[in-house]
C-alpha cells in the first residue's frame, strides 16, 4: 500500500529538509529580540522607528516578548521615553498603543561613556531574563554617522555582541545611511563595523528599498511574461529615475552641508533605483542572489571622468521661490548655510551601463530639494515603432510608450499608449492604463521601515545593501566629487518650485529627448 | 436622491456606510447599476476624496439572523480587500409586493492616515420565499466581468438549486468545516475539496490551522529533533467541545500525509498508521472542561534511537504557545502564535491562487479518518 501522499522534503529556515515545511505559506515568525535603539530621542526613532515597530505589534509581526530600549543622551526614564515615541497619529488604538508602550523602556548615556554601555549590557540582560528571551539583540543606528564608530567601539568593548554562529542568540546591527562620506571613510567603517560583526549581522537601510513599489520593480519585470522581453536596448530608448523634494534642507544644514545631494541621494536611493531597474534577472529570490546582480550593475557602470563629469553631470542650488503657494528662502539664505556655500541641492546626470543589456541606453537621474513638488519616479520610455504607419493621417510623430513606475507619493504603476481619439479623422492621442496601490489593494502600503525591521527581526537582508555595493556606489560618487570640487561643472542657481536648473534640461535636450513630467 | 453618510468618518477603522437614493425597491439590474454610479457622484459632499475600489465580486448568500453577526467580518473584510459584495437573503413578503427587492450601498474606510474614502459597493438582494431562483440571474447581471467571482458559502441561505446555480457562476467557493457541527457535512465538504481541487473549493478551517502548522513544522526545523521525524510512534491532538473540530481531524490528516504515513485502522479515538520505519498512533483526545472546539495542544513522541518528546500548547487566544519538549534536549520555547482572525483567513484564502496539494491531500484523509468505521 502506498503512503496516503508523496512526502516531499522542503527546507525551513535552519536549513533542515522538512516536509512540514512544504505547501505552506512560509510566514517565519520573528524571533523574541531586543531592539536597542541609540539615537532614541531623535527625529527618526519618533517619526519612523516607533510608529513602524507599533505596526508589526498590533499586526502580531513582532513576538509579543520583544522589547525595545531606547539609548539617548537626554536624561529620561521609561515613562518619558513612553510619552515622547507616541506617535502624532489619529490611526493610533489606545488600547494597543498601552499594550506596545509596555515593552518599551529606556536607558539615558552618552556614546562616549563606556560605564554607559556596560549599564546598558546589564539592563539588557535582565530585561532578557525578565521577558524571557533566548538574547537575540538589534542594535538600532538612528544617529548622526559621526557617532557610529564611538558605538561600535562601545559595543565592542562592553561585550554587547554575540557571534554569528548558527546555534544560540544572534546580534545584528541596522546602520542608517550615510554610509561613509566617501569611498576610503566607506571602506574604513566597513573594517570598524566588520571588528565586531560580520557580514551577515550588518544590515545598512536604505528606507526606499523598502517601499512596495521599489520592491515591485522587480515583481513587475520578473513575474510578468510581458516587460522582460522588452527590457532592454532593443526597446527601451532610455530610462529616468527622478527623486523630487519639495521640502528644503529642514533645519539640517550642518549635514547637508557636508553631504549635498550628491551624497545624501545619488549614493544611496538614487544607484539603488537604478540598479534594480537594469540588473539581471537573480536565479534565486535570495539576499546574495539579488544583491550579487546588483552589485554587477554598479560594475558595469564605469566611474565618470572629469570630462564626463562635466558634459554628463548638472548641479544646482536653489535660490529663493514659492512651493506650493508658500515663498521660500533661497539654500544659502537657511539657517546654518553660509551666503557663498558652493553645495549642491540639485544634481541631473547621464549614466551609461556597459553591458550586453543596456549597451547604447542612457539612463538620466535627477533629484533636487525645493522642486515643485515631492514625486520619485523611473520613466521607462520606449523606442518608436520601426516603420511610421500614420505618417499620412498626419500623425507625424507618436508620443512614445511610457512606462511610469512611481515610488511615491501614490505609489503605483502606468503605461502609457497610442489611441485613436474618436471621430472620422484618424488622430492618435495617448492614454494611460494606471495601477495605483490603493485603488487596487484598498489601502496604503505599509511603510518601508515596518517592512524593513521585520526582515531584519527574520534575518533576511534582501533589502540591505551589502559591502561591495556601497563601496562600488562610492567609487560613482567619488568620481563626480572630484571634478565637482574642482568647480566643474560650476554651480547653476534655479528658484525654488521649478524643476531645477535649465542645464538639466539641456542635458537631455541635446540628445533629442525631454525630462518627463512628475 | 442625495445620499447620506450615516456613520460619522471619525475613528480610523470605523467605516462609513453610504446609502444610494431610495432604499430598498424592486430589483432592476439597470436602475440599479444607474443608482450606483449617482451615488459615487453625489457622495462625500464635503468634496473629499472617494475611491471605489473592487478586487473581486463576492457573493455571500445567508440566513437573515446570521447577517448582523457577520457584519463586523465584512467590514474587515472589505477593508482588507475592497469588493463588489452581494448579500443575499430570504425574507417574508406581503402578497403584491416585487418578489425581488435591491438595495445599493456602500461600504467605506478611511484610508490610514487621511486622505479620503476608500469604498466596496454593496448590493443588497431579498428574495420572497420561492422567489429566490431568480437570484442568480440578478447576480449575474451585476457581476463585474473581469473581476473573479468569490461565493462564501457559511449556511444554507437559499435554497439548493439558487445555490448550486450561484456555485457555478463562481470561480472559488469558500467555506469553512469549523462550522459544521454534523461530521458527514465535514466529510462533504472535504471531499469535494479533494476531488474539484483547491483551488476552486477553499476551506477557511484549514487558514485557521496555519499556526499549528507553522508550530508543528517548527518542530522539525530543529536540527536535533529533524532525525526523529521518521520514527514518531505516537502524536495525541487534544480538542475543546464535545466532537473533534474540523481542525484536529485536518491536521492529524495533513501529519499523516507530509510524513508519509498510510492509515490502517481506527478504534475508539486512536488512528493506527504504518510509518516510513514503524507504526504511528495518533488520538484525537477531548479535553472535557473546554467548550470550545478547537486544538488546544499536540504531543508527540518517539522511544526510537531518536527520541523526541514535545508537546505544543496554545490557550485561547494567547498571543503565544510553549513548546516544551523533554526530548531529546529538555528546554521550553516560547513562540508566537498568529492567529488570524475570520476575515483575515476569507482574504488570504482569496489571495491564494495555486492549488494547494498539502490541502488537497490532507482533505482526501481527513474525509477518510472523520467516516472511518471502526475496526473490529
Amino acid at each position: 500500500m502506498t503512503p496516503d501522499a508523496a512526502a516531499t522534503p522542503a527546507r525551513g529556515a535552519t536549513g533542515v529538509e522538512n516536509p512540514l515545511r512544504e505547501g505552506s505559506i512560509t510566514l517565519r515568525a520573528a524571533d523574541p529580540c531586543t531592539i536597542v535603539v541609540f539615537g532614541a530621542s531623535g527625529d527618526l526613532t519618533h517619526r519612523k522607528l516607533i510608529p513602524a515597530l507599533y505596526a508589526l505589534a498590533r499586526e502580531k509581526s513582532l513576538h509579543p516578548k520583544s522589547a525595545v530600549i531606547g539609548f539617548a543622551r537626554r536624561p529620561w526614564d521609561d515613562e518619558a521615553f513612553r510619552r515622547a515615541a507616541r506617535p502624532d497619529s489619529a490611526d493610533l488604538d489606545p488600547h494597543e498603543w498601552n499594550r506596545f508602550a509596555a515593552s518599551l523602556f529606556y536607558r539615558s548615556g552618552t556614546f562616549e561613556n563606556a560605564a554607559d554601555y556596560a549599564t546598558l549590557g546589564r539592563s539588557l540582560t535582565a530585561l532578557e531574563r525578565e521577558r524571557g528571551t533566548p538574547g537575540n539583540r538589534i542594535f538600532y543606528f538612528a544617529t548622526p554617522p559621526d557617532a557610529y564608530p564611538t558605538i561600535l567601539e562601545g559595543l565592542r568593548t562592553a561585550g554587547l555582541v554575540h557571534d554569528a554562529g548558527p546555534e544560540g542568540p544572534w546580534t545584528r546591527v541596522i546602520i542608517e545611511k550615510p554610509f561613509g562620506h566617501d569611498l576610503a571613510s566607506a571602506r574604513n567603517l566597513n573594517a570598524q563595523v566588520h571588528a565586531s560583526f560580520d557580514e551577515r549581522q550588518v544590515y545598512r537601510i536604505d528606507h526606499y528599498l523598502g517601499k512596495e513599489t521599489v520592491q515591485n520593480i522587480l515583481v513587475l519585470r520578473l513575474g510578468n511574461g510581458i516587460f522582460e522581453p522588452l527590457w532592454n536596448n532593443r526597446y527601451v530608448d532610455h530610462v529616468q529615475i527622478s527623486v523630487a523634494e519639495s521640502v528644503g534642507i529642514e533645519g539640517r544644514a550642518n549635514y547637508f552641508e557636508r553631504a549635498g545631494v550628491l551624497r545624501d541621494m545619488l549614493q544611496n536611493h538614487m544607484l539603488q533605483l537604478l540598479t534594480l531597474t537594469a540588473m539581471e534577472p537573480p536565479s534565486r529570490f535570495e539576499a546574495d542572489a539579488v544583491r550579487d546582480e546588483k552589485a554587477k550593475v554598479l560594475r558595469a557602470l564605469a566611474p565618470l571622468s572629469r570630462d564626463e563629469v562635466i558634459a554628463r553631470t548638472v548641479r544646482g542650488q536653489y535660490g529663493p521661490g514659492a512651493v506650493a503657494g508658500v515663498s521660500v528662502p533661497g539654500y544659502c539664505e537657511e539657517p546654518g548655510v553660509g551666503s557663498g556655500s558652493q553645495t549642491e541641492s540639485y544634481l541631473a546626470a547621464k549614466f551609461e551601463i556597459d553591458n550586453w543589456r543596456w549597451a547604447g541606453v542612457p539612463f538620466y537621474v535627477r533629484s533636487g530639494k525645493r522642486l515643485a513638488k515631492r514625486a520619485t519616479e523611473i520613466v521607462i520610455v520606449f523606442r518608436h515603432p520601426p516603420y511610421a504607419l500614420f505618417r499620412s493621417a498626419g500623425c507625424e510623430s507618436l508620443e512614445a510608450n511610457v512606462l511610469r513606475l512611481r515610488i511615491q507619493p501614490d505609489e503605483g504603476i502606468s503605461l502609457s499608449f497610442g489611441s485613436k481619439a474618436p471621430g472620422p479623422s484618424l488622430h492618435i492621442d495617448p492614454v494611460r492604463m494606471d495601477f495605483n496601490y490603493l485603488t487596487s489593494f484598498g489601502a496604503d502600503p505599509p511603510e518601508a521601515y515596518q517592512r524593513l525591521l521585520l526582515d531584519c527581526n527574520l534575518g533576511d537582508s534582501t533589502l540591505f545593501a551589502r559591502r561591495d555595493e556601497v563601496e562600488l556606489a562610492w567609487e560613482q560618487v567619488d568620481a563626480i566629487a572630484a571634478a565637482w570640487q574642482d568647480g566643474v561643472p560650476g554651480l547653476s542657481k534655479y528658484p525654488a518650485g521649478s524643476w531645477g536648473p535649465t542645464e538639466a534640461e539641456r542635458l537631455l535636450t541635446r540628445d533629442g529627448r525631454r525630462w518627463y513630467r512628475l | 436622491m442625495t445620499p447620506k453618510t450615516v456613520e460619522g468618518a471619525t475613528a480610523d477603522r470605523e467605516p462609513v456606510l453610504l446609502f444610494g437614493p431610495d432604499g430598498e425597491r424592486p430589483f432592476d439590474a439597470a436602475a440599479l447599476e444607474r443608482e450606483l454610479r449617482a451615488m459615487w457622484k453625489a457622495a462625500r459632499p464635503d468634496g473629499g476624496a472617494l475611491y471605489r475600489a473592487a478586487l473581486a465580486n463576492v457573493i455571500l448568500p445567508l440566513d437573515p439572523e446570521h447577517h448582523a453577526p457577520l457584519d463586523p467580518v465584512l467590514v474587515e473584510f472589505t477593508r482588507r480587500h475592497p469588493s463588489r459584495l452581494f448579500r443575499l437573503q430570504r425574507a417574508d413578503r406581503a402578497a403584491g409586493d416585487a418578489p425581488l427587492q435591491a438595495r445599493a450601498t456602500a461600504l467605506c474606510h478611511l484610508r490610514p492616515g487621511g486622505g479620503g474614502l476608500i469604498c466596496s459597493e454593496q448590493i443588497i438582494l431579498t428574495a420572497a420565499s420561492g422567489a429566490d431562483t431568480l437570484v442568480p440571474s440578478a447576480v449575474a447581471s451585476l457581476i463585474v466581468g473581469d473581476l473573479p467571482v468569490v461565493l462564501i458559502r457559511l449556511d444554507a441561505g437559499l435554497s439548493p438549486a439558487a445555490d448550486a446555480a450561484l456555485e457555478a457562476m463562481a470561480d472559488m467557493t469558500v467555506e469553512d468545516s469549523a462550522t459544521r457541527t454534523d461530521v458527514a457535512d465535514m466529510v462533504r465538504l472535504w471531499s469535494r475539496l479533494a476531488s474539484e481541487g483547491s483551488g476552486r473549493v477553499r476551506d477557511i478551517a484549514w487558514a485557521r490551522l496555519m499556526p499549528w502548522r507553522e508550530l508543528l513544522a517548527e518542530v522539525f526545523d530543529q536540527p536535533d529533533a529533524a532525525a526523529a521525524r521518521g520514527e514518531l510512534e505516537e502524536v495525541t491532538i487534544h480538542h475543546g467541545g464535545s466532537a473533534p473540530p474540523a481542525g484536529a481531524w485536518l491536521l492529524a490528516s495533513w501529519l499523516a500525509t507530509r510524513l508519509a504515513w498510510t492509515y490502517r485502522e481506527h478504534r475508539g479515538s486512536r488512528f493506527r498508521f504504518d510509518g516510513p520505519r514503524r507504526s504511528v498512533t495518533v488520538r484525537i483526545e477531548r479535553e472535557p472542561d473546554v467548550a470550545e472546539p478547537v486544538v488546544l495542544a499536540v504531543h508527540a513522541r518517539s522511544d526510537g534511537p531518536q527520541p523526541l518528546d514535545v508537546r505544543i500548547a496554545h490557550g485561547g487566544r494567547d498571543a503565544t504557545a510553549t513548546m516544551e519538549f523533554l526530548a531529546p534536549r529538555a528546554r521550553t520555547l516560547e513562540r508566537a502564535f498568529r492567529y488570524r482572525e475570520f476575515a483575515a483567513c476569507l482574504v488570504g484564502e482569496i489571495h491564494r491562487h495555486e492549488p494547494n496539494e498539502s490541502l488537497e491531500h490532507a482533505a482526501r484523509l481527513a474525509a477518510r479518518l472523520a467516516a472511518a468505521p471502526e475496526t473490529s
